[in-house]
């Protein structure tokens, strides 16, 4: 397995305030990474600066072998890092199928885009079934569903999902995983952010735990499960 | 019959103020910015159509991509290195910052082209198709079709495009666009110089049809404010109707109490401005109300 | 927002040693510098009753020139037509104004953002073509005002001081205003209509007032300016361009200081004046210039600049 995501001391941070301290973390290829923490760990500040939409105030951050400071968030999509942010942020008034074409803007031609978005049907069969539907119409399932193809159109080497089941039935969740793990086993990376513990841990082969902006316990999914200071971490008592 | 004149007088106009109202309408919708200075961009374009008919003898109709390529180029440049700069201010700010530029435009203008009013004849300009009584001349049938075609190729390059839904998806959210791979920079100077090409297609049109001079640009730019304003911001099929709305209306006015068309441009503003502030077909885009 | 010159005597102390020095003035200058200083109190005067609506109300009174029209239209029929004295005429301007603002109001504060400065826009196009159109007021032709008594050397004087007086009552007007009741009111308004009015704040009235004030102002300096060049026509008096100068004025002043836009009021007309004089066929171009650049630069506002720029450290957690 080859390095893809190598994050080094990192702090980041929005205007004076910094929430990220000093984090180290990896994502190798094809792995599926979980992130986990209470709200307000940092878990959204980190994912944002990997993705480039929040400033990077110290440390490295490498993606295959590329620095990525000082590269603006739509040169990292097209060096293969995609977000599915927070609250999804679809494209409100646009039908399904513009908010895919738009998430397909870095590829090179029409042509591309189309069998990005017949990958992204074939993956999610009910977006396409709602292909001209504007996503204001759609379910929540659905529009995290659009939300994550929208992010695949890149072709991304690294997907970032920022809260994956909020808000979400647990048989909506259920199905969106299974998709990640096809996603996965198709070769993408996967950094995600969920506050389920269950779900986040049920596929993920490594994980982070994140609390006031560093990461406090690291390791194989079961490992970090099975770790006492897991419990305490995760729920916020301190000791 | 004088009505009747009046009303074809109108909507032949209102599709000159459709395309030319467009061109505001796309960068008010997309970056929130009213242009002040569109009015100048479109005596631009009047005045690449002038210089190339009355020295070149092309006809006014055949300089309209030559109008259209050069503002798109000046519009894509002001809007990279100037507005961009500006875009994270206020309200203010960009409205302040594009009268300045119009003052600009304005004398740059005057000192370039001449205060002098300008007017185009081609040897079309006296046929009229007639009907009855009613007289429709060749060359504004012509400039209505240009406008409304103008105005739909617009339509379908938002609709039908990736450049145009990446247009559309930053006018929604910027940030998503950016996680998408769009660069809003790059797409506010595209959008910008569609905006400045529609203005110079509208100055083609105007030199074709009119006799203009770099002082009328005001005037042009409220008429497209109040356009977007009735038709709804953002909505294409709503610049040609209020297009429509507004010529008519200035028209009849005019031949009914010919010294108050303006007020009336203006009350029927206001009236729709209060009442139905989203306008005929006005969809939700950027703009607060 | 809140004027936040230290304490309120050190403040009048500062005012009043300033309001002397002007005062006195013209005893040593002549007619020349009387003028361009009396035209530095008007512009400024417009900005600082333009801060009132667009700086503590947050509604961008793009067309606000349009008071100014009507109270040099006000007080020139007064005088002109009816013959009455010009105190009389700065009266009428004055309740013209505020009967307009009064009367619009309700109607305009409905619209937001662009949508209230275009709105307001379009209603000073509505009353320019009104009264181009008004025989009464001398139509497109202009309207003649009878002359002020007096040497140049006196009528200079006279327009100073009477500029600088309303500029004193501007100015107190301002500090009234953030002061006051009003002030509160405002700064809760800029928290959103609903919670001022969760804090008892009836929020129509608190805008309807600040633009009344805003307009009364206005109106007075149109009255005087109308008086003081005798000859008024409406693309002179209802001209766009004294609106957007007082933005800018706001701009590079700031919202906050009291003395901010008199100061950039005083350097904004001698950038006018000395295109005007150096650059005779480009000041239009030249001014069009100075307005982006002031834009680019400041785009919060020349104060806010120069506390980012120097004060960064200590204020950097206030925004």
């Amino acid at each position: 397995m080859s390095l893809l995501l190598e994050a080094t001391a990192l702090r980041a941070g929005y205007g004076e305030l910094e929430i990220v301290h000093g984090v180290d973390l990896c994502v190798e290829a094809g792995e599926w990474v979980a992130l986990v923490g209470v709200a307000g760990a940092g878990k959204s500040t980190l994912m944002n600066a990997i993705a480039g939409t929040v400033p990077v105030r110290g440390g490295t951050l490498c993606f295959a072998g590329t620095e990525l400071a000082g590269r603006a968030a739509h040169e990292r999509v097209g060096l293969g890092i995609a977000l599915v942010p927070q609250g999804r942020r679809l494209f409100a008034g646009m039908s399904v199928e513009e908010n895919l074409v738009a998430g397909g803007h870095v590829r090179r031609s029409r042509g591309a885009v189309a069998d990005a978005a017949e990958r992204a049907y074939a993956l999610f069969p009910r977006l396409r079934e709602r292909r001209g539907q504007t996503v204001g119409t759609l379910s929540g399932g659905e529009q995290q569903m659009c939300a994550i193809a929208r992010a695949l159109m890149a072709g991304p080497r690294l997907l970032l999902i920022d809260e994956l089941s909020l808000g979400l039935a647990p048989i909506v969740v259920d199905d969106l995983l299974e998709a990640l793990e096809r996603i996965r086993r198709d070769g993408t990376a996967l950094l995600v952010v969920e506050q389920d513990v269950d779900a986040a841990l049920r596929y993920a082969a490594r994980a982070y735990v994140m609390q006031l902006g560093t990461i406090v316990l690291a390791g194989a999914s079961h490992e970090v499960r099975a770790d006492p200071r897991f419990g305490a971490s995760y729920m916020g008592i301190a000791g | 019959m004088q009505t009747v004149q009046a009303i074809v007088n109108g909507i032949l106009v209102g599709g000159f103020y459709a395309s030319m109202a467009m061109g505001f309408s796309i960068v008010w919708g997309v970056m929130n910015i009213i242009d002040l200075a569109h009015g100048s961009l479109i005596i631009i374009g009047a005045y690449v159509t002038y210089e190339l008919c009355t020295h070149l003898g092309v006809d006014p109709l055949l300089t309209i991509p030559v109008a259209a390529v050069a503002l798109f180029a000046l519009g894509y440049v002001l809007q990279r290195y100037l507005i961009n700069r500006v875009l994270q201010a206020s309200v203010f700010a960009t409205l302040i910052l594009t009268f300045g530029l119009d003052r600009v435009l304005v004398n740059a203008n005057l000192r370039i082209f001449s205060a002098d009013i300008r007017g185009i004849t081609v040897p079309y300009t006296a046929a009229a198709l007639t009907i009855g009584d009613l007289r429709i001349p060749l060359i504004r049938l012509a400039v209505f079709c240009v406008a409304i075609l103008s105005t739909l190729a617009l339509w379908l390059f938002l609709e039908r495009t990736r450049l145009g839904i990446a247009i559309k998806a930053t006018s929604f959210d910027p940030e998503a666009a950016r996680l998408s791979g769009i660069d809003p920079a790059r797409i506010y100077a595209v959008t910008f110089g569609i905006g400045a090409a529609l203005a110079g297609i509208a100055g083609a049109l105007v030199a074709a049809v009119s006799t203009f001079s770099p002082v009328i640009g005001d005037g042009l730019t409220t008429r497209a404010f109040v356009v977007v304003v009735l038709g709804g911001l953002g909505s294409v099929p709503g610049a040609i109707a209020g297009g429509m709305l507004l010529g008519v209306t200035e028209n009849l006015m005019a031949s009914v109490f010919p010294s108050f068309s303006d007020a009336a441009a203006f009350a029927l503003l206001i009236v729709f401005l209060v009442a139905r502030p989203r306008g005929l077909f006005g969809r939700r885009f950027y703009a607060d109300i | 927002m809140r004027i936040s010159s230290g304490s309120l005597p050190r403040l009048a102390i500062v005012c009043g040693v300033v309001a002397v020095a002007l005062a006195v003035l013209p005893r040593f200058t002549g007619v020349f510098v009387q003028a361009t200083l009396a035209d530095v109190f008007m512009v400024g005067t417009f900005a600082i009753a333009l801060n009132l609506i667009a700086g503590y109300g947050g509604y961008p009174a793009f067309g606000n020139v349009v008071f100014f029209g009507l109270g040099a239209y006000a007080t020139g029929v007064a005088q002109a037509n009816l013959h009455l004295p010009f105190a009389a005429g700065c009266l009428a301007a004055v309740l013209l104004s505020t009967l307009v603002a009064v009367a619009v109001g309700p109607l305009f504060f409905r619209l937001r953002g662009h949508y209230f400065a275009i709105g307001t826009l379009g209603l000073n196009g509505a009353v320019a073509q009104l009264v181009t159109n008004l025989p009464l007021a001398g139509g497109a032709k202009g309207l003649s005002l009878p002359l002020p008594a007096g040497t140049p050397g006196t009528i200079a004087t006279f327009f100073y001081e009477v500029f600088l007086a309303v500029l004193v009552v501007a100015l107190a007007a301002a500090v009234w205003v953030d002061r006051g009741r009003l002030g509160y009111a405002c700064r809760a308004l800029r928290a959103g209509d609903d919670v001022a009015q969760s804090l008892g704040v009836d929020t129509l009235r608190t805008k309807v007032t600040l633009w009344a004030v805003s307009a009364a102002l206005t109106g007075l300096i149109g009255a005087i300016y109308a008086y003081s060049v005798t000859y008024i026509e409406p693309p002179d008096v209802f001209s766009l361009g004294l609106s957007v100068k007082a933005f800018v004025i706001m701009l590079l002043g700031g919202t906050a200081s009291l003395l901010g836009p008199l100061v950039a009021a005083f350097f904004v007309e001698g950038a006018v004046a000395l295109t005007q004089h150096y650059f005779l066929n480009y000041d239009v171009g030249v001014l069009g210039l100075i307005v982006i650049a002031a834009v680019v630069f400041f785009p919060r506002g020349a104060s806010a600049f120069v506390r980012d720029r120097f004060f960064a450290r200590r204020s950097g957690a206030a925004r």
